[in-house]
């Protein structure tokens, strides 16, 4: 078959142009260490790596969540700690106020102790982080907990901050106040909550009624009680954020691989297909060097 | 006897130029269009019998023909897969380029996207902090300027291949014209000597030409050709004679014949194959692209819109739209002199006239004027400012041009992010009790936030996989072209081997050729020599 001389040279210089641009598009694949990232390389590789992408995205935001549970769940901790810690000095007092033996001195001496006691307590109730009221439900402005004219009163709401965890479920960043400072059984069919235990406690060594401090015994009891099993509430729940967080990190373990599989380039295969081509490229070469150069004219004289 | 000198002349006369035509097929070896020539010989009639003279079989050679080695066949081919290969090709820089400018290394808004979600995550856990909140309001603003400026790119994308179909017309109004001029050279015979060259030229162009459109040609007896539009014969007339149709793009894929013939009607045909036709697919392809952005931007809007009025501000008054896709449509007047244009700024939303408006020039006055209807409604010499507006005219226009200026609703170019202040974001959830401030919760924040993956149950969210599936489709159609760009190229390479076998100038063959025809030179010069010894012994006998 003949060729004409203008179209071999033409034909080879274009698949010699066309081999170095798959050459230097390998090498670029190559020093970036990623597979070509446009969908047009690989539409349906595209499509998997955003998915896993927002996936990561997603991860993260769980991830994120969790921590910032842990974090409040552990701050409400630490506040819950001082309260236990009051109720069981309160536990003491009331004992010591049980015996026959107290006098006006030391009666007068546990009655401004407790006024310490109480206040201290309201400021655990009202305790913040830098976002707001640990104890407030959803409210997270002013304080959760106030005295007025009777008694402690809760100024914040019933909710609970629930933060996304993963794809189904929530986490709850601690419990509203009444659920830890208040709900405890009065003795008498209702509810009461431990600054009106502590407020009780007062009223009983100002005026002492008969049999009174039995009762508040009792309640001081009850009141501790309720206030250590809240702690232990709160315990749990960190227990379960922290389980949730292995499970998120589980997830983002298996994720980077997935990720690593869809994105990061196989260099073995690239770089021999990197071979096959330059040395496709240098045979074609050799072989239109060898076919160009010799021609009849060099044979005629 | 003096024949035998006229035959070794003639020989000679003819292998010199059978030499010629060697030596110009070398020289011509690299031209592009050229044709290689062959030459044609024949014997040259002898003498009839008469009664004073015997007759002759043979009285020496002549040149007949210097043929040009042309296949109409393959040159219709070669037009064909000409115009296919440039139909792949024309398409495909404006998708990858569409593709690239959608890829975060591009611009895209992938990161802008995830960003806002997360903003809306992070405050959602602390919904009163001003910092937070602040964050939200950059990612938004972000958000929506990468959507405005990826719409914008597209448009221009879109405008290029259009400027480029516009100069491919141009171009193949030019080349009918000289197609045109070239008959008529070729039917007057300009050429004093062999139309050869005349029709090297017009082949290449007729090439040229089915590159930007595909035509079909048909030689005529007089070695004219009639062209005409598409592949198959019967389509609008472009060329015939010395006389040239003229082309036109009404509409992307729509091409016009306004005919050479005076009175006779436009026809128009939808494009079939060439440039102009790859050229139409882009823009088609550019223009889906497009609405599907404008469509996802709408849902995104829509769906984050009505959550965030469901929600309440933090002084307990309920949310606003987010997002607005708004704005002015500027199209200038056909009649205009000059060319206009105008910036348009909403400064109030609520406040703007509803339009359409007309801005129109009033050069005596130095003047723009505003119209609503037939109602001036406002005037400035650089900036018109009306309630709710304010328009920059620019340009070079002429008293009286007129630029007409329509609302428009749900276009990603107006896509712009509403709050300006921190306490416009309504992150809470209304409270139950009406008129009772929120409890400063973040329950819209993190709802919000959950739309960045498909939500269960309701169909909403989950842009960024919609995102991607937008370009995972213009992936796969820059995909398709390159696989089109390489069969098309395939094809049009075996197509260039056949025309190559036909018309190609191989320098081997003309080396061998130039040998033959030497040594045919160096016999007929023998033959001569010959001639002559024979005389001078016929001479020295007597």
């Amino acid at each position: 078959m003949t060729i004409g001389t203008s179209l071999f040279h033409a034909q080879a210089g274009a698949r010699f142009s066309a081999i170095g641009a798959e050459i230097a598009g390998l090498q670029a694949q190559i020093s970036a260490g990623k597979a070509d990232p446009r969908p047009s390389a690989d539409p349906v590789r595209a499509l998997n790596l955003s998915a896993a992408q927002e996936q990561g995205a997603r991860l993260e935001r769980y991830a994120g969540n969790l921590d910032r549970a842990a974090g409040r769940l552990a701050l409400a901790d630490t506040a819950l700690e001082a309260g236990v810690d009051i109720m069981q000095r309160v536990r003491e007092l009331a004992v010591a106020a049980s015996s026959d033996t107290m006098n006006l001195t030391a009666r007068d001496a546990i009655r401004s102790e407790l006024q310490g006691l109480r206040s201290g307590l309201v400021d655990v109730a009202n305790a913040r982080d830098e976002t707001g009221l640990l104890f407030g439900g959803l409210t997270t402005r002013g304080v959760a907990f106030e005295h007025d004219a009777n008694g402690v009163v809760y100024r914040g709401d019933q909710g609970q901050q629930q933060l996304r965890s993963s794809e189904s479920g929530t986490v709850a960043t601690g419990l509203p106040g009444p659920v830890l400072f208040g709900g405890i059984d009065d003795g008498a069919g209702g509810e009461t909550d431990v600054f009106a235990v502590i407020s009780r406690f007062q009223e009983q060594l100002d005026t002492p009624q008969p049999g009174g401090m039995n009762d508040v015994m009792d309640s001081v009891v009850k009141a501790a009680d309720h206030l250590a099993d809240g702690r232990a509430r709160i315990g749990a729940m960190a227990a379960n954020v922290d389980r949730q967080s292995d499970a998120i990190e589980g997830r983002q373990v298996r994720l980077t691989e997935t990720l690593s599989g869809l994105e990061d380039l196989d260099i073995a295969a690239v770089v021999t297909e990197l071979n096959r081509k330059l040395l496709t490229r240098d045979a074609s070469q050799q072989s239109f060097v060898a076919i160009g150069r010799s021609s009849l004219f060099d044979y005629m004289r | 006897m003096s024949n035998i000198l006229d035959i070794g002349a003639s020989g000679l006369l003819a292998t010199r130029a059978a030499l010629e035509v060697t030596g110009d097929n070398i020289a011509n070896a690299d031209t592009e269009g050229y044709h290689r020539r062959v030459t044609v010989t024949g014997e040259m009639m002898g003498a009839q019998s008469s009664p004073f003279h015997r007759g002759q079989d043979t009285s020496g050679v002549r040149v007949t023909d210097i043929r040009r080695a042309f296949d109409g066949l393959v040159a219709a081919r070669m037009r064909d897969a000409t115009a296919g290969a440039q139909a792949a090709q024309a398409a495909q820089p404006y998708l990858e380029a569409a593709e690239q400018r959608l890829m975060p290394e591009g611009g895209g808004i992938g990161p802008a996207l995830s960003g806002f979600f997360e903003a809306f995550s992070t405050v959602g856990v602390a919904p009163d902090d001003a910092g937070l909140r602040s964050v939200v309001l950059e990612a938004g603003r972000g958000l929506a300027a990468g959507v405005r400026d990826l719409a914008l790119a597209l448009d221009e994308l879109a405008g290029g291949a259009r400027n480029e179909a516009d100069l491919q017309v141009t171009r193949a109004n030019d080349i009918l014209s000289d197609l045109s001029r070239l008959q008529e050279d070729l039917l007057r015979g300009v050429a004093a000597g062999s139309p050869n060259p005349i029709l090297d030229r017009r082949d290449a162009l007729l090439e040229e030409l089915s590159g930007i459109v595909v035509v079909h040609v048909i030689p005529s007896d007089d070695g004219s050709v009639e062209v005409s539009l598409g592949r198959l014969p019967g389509g609008p007339l472009l060329l015939r004679g010395t006389e040239a149709a003229e082309l036109s793009m009404p509409q992307p894929d729509r091409i016009s014949v306004t005919p050479f013939e005076p009175g006779m009607a436009v026809q128009t045909r939808r494009s079939e194959s060439g440039a102009l036709d790859g050229l139409s697919q882009a823009i088609g392809a550019l223009g889906a692209l497009r609405s599907s952005v404008d469509a996802w931007a709408q849902r995104l809007s829509s769906e984050i819109n009505s959550l965030h009025e469901a929600g309440a501000r933090p002084d307990g008054t309920p949310g606003e739209a987010l997002f607005v896709a708004r704005g002015w449509q500027a199209e200038p007047a056909a009649a205009n002199g000059g060319r206009i244009g105008a910036e348009v700024e909403i400064t109030d939303a609520a406040l703007m006239p509803a339009g359409p408006l007309s801005l129109v020039r009033d050069a005596t006055a130095n003047l723009w004027r505003l119209y609503e209807g037939a109602a001036e409604i406002g005037n400035g010499a650089e900036e018109i400012t009306v309630p709710g507006l304010s328009l920059r005219p620019g340009g070079d226009a002429q008293d009286g041009d007129r630029l007409m200026l329509t609302l428009r609703q749900g276009n990603a170019a107006d896509l712009s992010f509403m709050p300006a202040e921190v306490g416009e974001l309504a992150l809470a959830e209304m409270p139950a009790a009406p008129g009772s401030p929120p409890s400063g919760d973040g329950r819209i924040a993190e709802r919000l936030a959950d739309l960045a993956a498909p939500v269960d149950g309701n169909g909403q969210g989950g842009y960024s996989a919609q995102y991607a599936g937008i370009l995972a489709g213009v992936g796969a159609s820059v995909a398709a072209g390159r696989d089109r760009i390489a069969s098309s190229e395939a094809l049009l390479n075996s197509v260039q081997l056949a025309e190559a076998r036909i018309s190609g100038v191989n320098l081997d063959q003309e080396a061998s050729n130039l040998m033959r025809h030497q040594q045919a030179y160096q016999a007929n010069a023998q033959v001569i020599s010959v001639a002559r010894e024979i005389f001078d012994t016929l001479l020295r006998a007597i």
